[in-house]
């Protein structure tokens, strides 16, 4: 049916460009039909990307018809029932234009094998070959990721001491994604009044397919996880609407756009892990790690992988002068408000962003230099987010502490006021929390640039500098610090010292006060092992992991130096040759973080044209990028 | 339990060489070549996470230990060896593709695309091994008018 649809269009735009303008005309018009035929050895992942693997029939055409004032362009292709598009132009006395654009796209998507590779039979600390840690707990058993039954049938979902399980929907199945967009755009001009013009367009994007899904099923999350397959049907419609002014120097524009996102596809659900550990002997009183799950249905079934519905109004306006001088103003505001359709507990939160741009440009010295200057304002508001587990559906317990706790034959005595996980240890845990959004910011920038031509095409310089602040409300990247500011200067030369030399030499520094950086990130060594532990032997001390994360750590860069040339030489009269080059040093040593960043780039092409009907191409490109960095992990047991 | 933390490098590498040829062997015959074969690898270093005392004399055996056992041979440090394999790339990319077009006479043509495709994975990682090839005829006659 997909496929009758699509040649219909083609034929109806075929029908359409014949007949619509009478009278002279010019026409250039050609039809390819033929046939697509394929083949493939092992994995299509990489090299069939974006690729159907099927054989196919395919057409391919080009209408292009004109006269003085109408014209009509019609460019189809059809190479399977995925891969095709077909695009139409046209243009009726320059009253209305229409533009149709429609295309399709197959994309295959990977498949997380969740360690097939490695050995999933003979992991155990009797033969500590892995390729991962793996921990010790009481009841003797080995947890994490010590069992691989990767591409086995799951056969008791909650079996914690699985660390990675692949659902029995999700093995040996494709994955891929059919996408489909049609962009309309329709534009009129009002007879008598050329200098206005109503634009109204739409988009209908619609994504069909499936996608592996991995997700976090059990207690220790990141040593518990569960590859799902997932059916996405998902749309996106938008519908805009506006005008156009241009009169003399002025142009303005103003249009409103609404987009709404909607989900088709049945919900993905999948059974959490039992909550076993301590105590296990009374389900509804994990001791342990109860407090400490958030979620209402562990031991049960819920929606995961879920993309929200959502829907977004923007109003934009955009205004260009030009100026005596050989100047020119533009600027350009957008507001807009994104709505988030399907947040917990009901309530639609939105996402307000208000952006201004403008830029300014002039020619001085008799236009030997010309000058940029240019700001930007962006304000990101996102409404405060309310989450409650409500008590009934919550898993709590009251704790009782008085006798020791006897799991496997060792006994544990709680001392609750050195517990972490609770302020008053009668309450039950009730998880109600309101979170402001860390996007709430004001980001300032401000650039000036200079370009002055000395020798005209021979020698020109570039001075530039740039200005940025970002002031985050509600996230603070060092302690007490929520900004972050840049300061940038850029310099440069062109040079052409003879007829068929070129080149640019061009040099930044960016200075970053406070990088984006997530506190408490890690880490403090550990010199002890009682550092790891509360009160004496043998008790867990889960929360220790997070107390000790104190440090703020980051992957960003407090100071970036950059180098980069470019030559072109014309050799001979039919060999042209050009070189690339860049380096950039980056680190970052504020606070405890101790990060770095070197990368290269070298490369050069040329082209020789050996005869009119023989020209050869040739290029070699060189990467090399090292980036040193700490990382840290949490390290769990039971 | 507890965190561990050590500073790592992660190196990458990457050689594409580009090739193309246009050959005219007749006024109605044009054939095309083009070649590309990259070549990209990726390491990290293997991660060593300072062992407190505690660590080290821990019973590994002991059924109360809630201890980190895996520990490495010169029993100093918590052993990640491996670890760093999951951030390893190794891969060679092979793309070759062959286009032909004749007119036949002013309005008809044929017209031929011919397209190889390898890709060799030395590192296999989070998807597994990728080796694969991929190859097609886009072959047909086209219309002038």
């Amino acid at each position: 049916m997909q496929k009758f649809k699509i040649i219909l269009l083609m034929f109806f735009c075929v029908a359409l460009s014949m007949p619509l303008i009478a009278g002279d005309k010019e026409s250039y018009n050609s039809i390819k039909f033929g046939a697509f035929l394929q083949g493939d050895d092992d994995k299509l992942d990489r090299v069939a990307e974006y690729q159907e693997d099927k054989s196919s029939p395919t057409v391919n055409f080009n209408f292009k018809t004109f006269n003085n004032n109408s014209d009509l362009y019609v460019n189809g292709n059809y190479e399977g029932e995925y891969t095709n598009s077909i695009e139409a132009k046209g243009n009726l006395m320059r009253i209305i234009s229409v533009d149709l654009d429609y295309s399709s796209l197959f994309h295959r998507k990977d498949y997380d094998t969740l360690f097939i590779q490695y050995d999933k039979n003979n992991f155990s600390p009797a033969v500590a070959t892995g390729k991962v840690p793996f921990v010790n707990s009481p009841d003797g058993k080995v947890y994490g990721i010590n069992k691989f039954i990767a591409d086995d049938t799951v056969t008791s979902p909650g079996g914690q001491w699985y660390g990675f399980e692949q659902d029995s929907t999700a093995v040996n199945k494709d994955y891929y994604i059919k996408r489909r967009e049609l962009l309309t755009k329709v534009s009129f001009a009002i007879p008598g009044m050329e200098t206005l013009k109503l634009n109204f367009s739409g988009r209908f994007e619609n994504r069909n397919g499936y996608e592996h899904k991995t997700v976090m099923v059990g207690k220790c999350t990141v040593c518990h996880v569960r590859g799902l397959r997932k059916n996405v049907d998902e749309t996106t419609r938008d519908l805009k609407a506006g005008f156009s002014f241009t009169g003399g120097p002025v142009y303005f524009s103003y249009s409103h756009m609404y987009r709404d996102f909607y989900v088709s596809n049945k919900p993905l659900t999948t059974t959490f892990d039992n909550i076993e550990g301590l105590r296990s002997s009374k389900p509804d009183k994990y001791i342990v790690f109860s407090p400490r799950l958030n979620s209402e249905t562990y031991g049960g079934t819920e929606e995961v992988a879920k993309t929200p519905e959502s829907d977004k109004h923007m109003d934009t306006f955009k205004l260009r002068l030009d100026l005596p001088y050989y100047s020119t103003f533009a600027a350009s505001y957008t507001t807009s408000t994104i709505t988030n359709n399907d947040s917990y507990g009901g309530d639609n939160i939105d996402l307000d962003q208000d952006a201004l741009n403008l830029r300014f440009t002039t020619h001085l010295l008799k236009r030997k230099l010309t000058l940029t200057t240019k700001f930007r304002y962006l304000k990101l508001d996102r409404d405060t987010v309310h989450a409650e587990l409500e008590k009934d559906d919550a898993y709590y317990f009251q704790p009782d502490y008085s006798t020791p706790v006897n799991f496997k034959g060792v006994n544990y005595n709680y001392d609750m006021s050195k517990a972490y996980y609770y302020n008053d240890i009668n309450q039950p845990v009730i998880f109600d929390i309101e979170g402001d959004s860390t996007y709430d910011r004001k980001e300032y920038q401000f650039g000036i640039d200079a370009v002055y031509r000395m020798l005209r095409n021979k020698l020109k310089f570039r001075l530039g500098y740039e200005y940025e602040n970002i002031d985050r409300d509600n996230y603070e990247v060092y302690p007490n610090h929520k900004k972050t500011e840049k300061n940038k200067i850029k310099a440069g030369i062109d040079f052409k010292p003879f007829m068929k030399f070129s080149g640019r030499f061009k040099f930044e520094y960016t200075n970053i006060d406070d990088p984006f950086a997530k506190p408490k990130a890690g880490c403090i060594a550990v010199t002890s092992a009682s550092q790891l532990k509360y009160g004496g032997g043998g008790k867990a001390a889960y929360p220790l992991v997070y107390d000790r994360r104190t440090y703020t750590g980051s992957a960003s860069p407090s100071e970036i130096y950059s180098y980069s040339l470019n030559l072109n030489w014309l050799a001979a009269k039919n060999l042209s040759m050009n070189f690339i080059g860049k380096y950039t040093d980056s680190e970052n040593n504020e606070g405890n973080t101790d990060w770095n960043y070197d990368g290269l780039t070298l490369g050069f092409d040329g082209t020789l044209m050996i005869s009119e009907k023989l020209s050869f191409s040739f290029g070699y490109n060189f990467e090399k990028a090292d980036t040193e960095s700490k990382i840290s992990v949490g390290l769990y047991a039971g | 339990m507890g965190p561990g933390c050590d500073k790592v490098e992660y190196s990458e590498k990457a050689h594409v060489f580009m090739g193309s040829l246009d050959f005219a062997p007749a006024n109605n015959i044009r054939l095309s070549l083009n070649a590309n074969y990259t070549i990209g690898k990726a390491s990290m270093d293997t991660p060593h996470f300072s062992a407190p005392a505690g660590f080290l004399s821990g019973d590994q055996s002991s059924s109360s230990s809630f201890y980190i056992v895996y520990i490495s041979s010169d029993g100093k440090t918590l052993d990640y060896e491996g670890f760093d394999d999951y951030s390893d790339l190794d891969y060679t990319v092979l793309d070759l593709t062959l286009n032909v077009n004749i007119d036949l006479n002013k309005s008809w043509g044929i017209y031929g695309v011919l397209s190889y495709q390898d890709y060799e994975d030395d590192e296999p990682y989070a998807y597994g091994d990728l080796d694969g090839a991929y190859y097609f005829a886009n072959i047909g006659f086209q219309y002038k008018f």
